[in-house]
């Protein structure tokens, strides 16, 4: 009997659908200690919603501090997906295709955070609706608004209809998991049964999708850094700011995917899908990204310095001596020395010290982001103007919750989302002659 | 009011931006809905035309 619907071969199907079971008893005392963290979470908003902004570490003029580090370092990492999955989709690297709905599972789960971290910010969140009702061409504000609803949205359809093979995959093949997800399986397969001409129109909307959505990646990082950049901030006010948060932010993202990568290959047994020659790959990209990273961090020390305008030179200070010395030399280390010294020389065919790099990178790139905004807020232009007690932050334990929340609320979605579907593409990474069969 | 007037007037008054924001999300959302409709129409139309010759 010839099956109703077609499914491409692929023999390590078995190998991907074993982490979707019933939760184990690991697995939900994983889920309760990040539900707890968020929980601390959401009560420390709660605490900000009752009594206003005041709670946290903000004041004038520092306006922003952990909550738009967030926002910036999120939705940097969200850049992974879209990095991962369309930029080398339309290179045409075929290595890619094991990890790509593991990277853009990172992008659909941290952009709410990075959205978030913005409504939060706002102490009114109901104030958002100006923007809607007020905008204006000229605010940063509105371009910022349009473009990370923009990518929010074409992330969420990019991920989906690319699932959307294994997702039928999942309806005809777990007949063994509770009712409600096989409900839930055929609700999202959209009736999805695989004819050939359905995979030739997927493929071709993925395509011109990536297309799109690597214009995309560079409009939203760059408008995000544009919303200080349009500002007349020393360390702010320059053309570099744009590239600069671009490359960071796909440095950070691609090394966050070796570490989700490698904890899936550990813990589901993946070891045969997420063979080490594509850590081998990935090490290649990131040397490169290691190296362009150091590139524009000297370009703008360089320029600024160079130039001595004064108001420049207090921010520079700030950072190689002053407050956040010692922050700045740990982020030195941590996003270049280190990576570059393990990608080199230890990291070929190990995972191990590639996970330890890319740890290193993210931890460097977020205090990275945190002093691309805060030195520049507490010696703003016009220092003079400051007052006694002006210029400094500490944060609150109400932003510390708060952000601790947001990676853990990131790690839930993710964790749930590989017990529920494929993490990697069953169909995507099927046998060639199967595919070729189809096509 | 004057041509240079009124298109200024345009990218500087408050409310355009905040239409332009859902029109854009709006437009790019009905692109997709039809996008994953045309997706999952492939070969329907084979399909008929197969059943249609058989009878």
């Amino acid at each position: 009997m010839i099956p109703t619907t077609f499914h491409p071969e692929n023999n390590n199907e078995s190998i991907i659908l074993a982490p979707i079971v019933r939760a184990t008893s690991k697995d939900r005392l994983l889920w309760a200690i990040l539900l707890m963290l968020l929980g601390i979470g959401v009560y420390a908003y709660i605490t900000q919603w009752i009594s206003g902004l005041g709670v946290t570490g903000l004041n004038r003029p520092v306006y922003w501090g952990f909550y738009i580090t967030n926002f910036v370092f999120f939705i940097g990492l969200a850049h992974s997906g879209t990095f991962i999955s369309a930029i080398l989709r339309l290179a045409g690297a075929s290595w890619r295709t094991p990890m790509t709905r593991a990277a853009e599972a990172i992008t659909l789960f941290s952009l709410p955070f990075g959205v978030g971290a913005i409504l939060i910010d706002m102490g009114r969140p109901d104030r958002v609706m100006n923007i809607f009702l007020f905008g204006r061409f000229q605010s940063p504000l509105l371009w910022d608004i349009t473009a990370v609803s923009l990518y929010l949205l074409s992330s969420i359809v990019f991920f989906y209809i690319s699932l959307l093979p294994d997702i039928a995959l999942c309806r005809d093949r777990l007949t063994e998991v509770p009712a409600w997800q096989k409900k839930m399986y055929k609700i999202l397969a959209l009736g999805w049964v695989g004819r050939p001409e359905q995979f030739i129109r997927l493929e071709r909307v993925l395509d011109g999708m990536a297309i799109f959505m690597t214009l995309l990646v560079v409009t939203v990082h760059t408008v995000v850094s544009w919303v200080f950049g349009m500002t007349v901030q020393p360390g702010w006010h320059t053309a570099l700011i744009g590239p600069f948060f671009l490359v960071g932010a796909i440095f950070s993202g691609t090394s966050a995917v070796v570490i989700v990568l490698a904890i899936l290959r550990r813990v589901y047994h993946m070891e045969k899908v997420l063979p080490v020659s594509l850590f081998n790959s990935l090490r290649k990209l990131l040397i490169v990204f290691t190296v362009a990273w150091l590139y524009m961090m000297i370009a703008e020390f360089l320029t600024t310095t160079y130039g001595a305008i004064s108001d420049e030179m207090l921010v520079v200070w700030q950072k190689f001596t002053g407050d956040f010395a010692v922050l700045f030399w740990i982020m030195a280390l941590a996003v270049f020395v280190i990576p570059i010294i393990i990608f080199v020389f230890m990291g070929k065919d190990h995972i191990g010290w590639m996970v330890v790099a890319s740890i290193c990178i993210n931890i460097g790139m977020w205090i990275e982001r945190f002093l691309v905004i805060v030195p520049t807020e507490t010696r703003p232009r016009f220092v003079s103007t400051l007052m006694e007690g002006m210029g400094n932050y500490h944060p609150s334990w109400q932003e510390v919750a708060i952000t601790v929340s947001f990676f853990a609320g990131l790690i839930l979605l993710y964790v749930v989302f590989t017990r529920l579907f494929p993490i990697i593409p069953i169909w995507e990474t099927a046998d060639h002659v199967e595919k070729k069969h189809l096509g | 009011m004057h041509i240079t007037e009124l298109i200024s007037s345009f990218f500087t008054s408050t409310g355009p931006g905040g239409i332009m924001i859902l029109l854009v999300v709006s437009l790019a959302a009905g692109t997709y809905f039809s996008l994953i409709r045309w997706i999952l129409r492939g070969g329907v139309a084979e399909k008929e035309k197969k059943n249609d010759s058989s009878r």
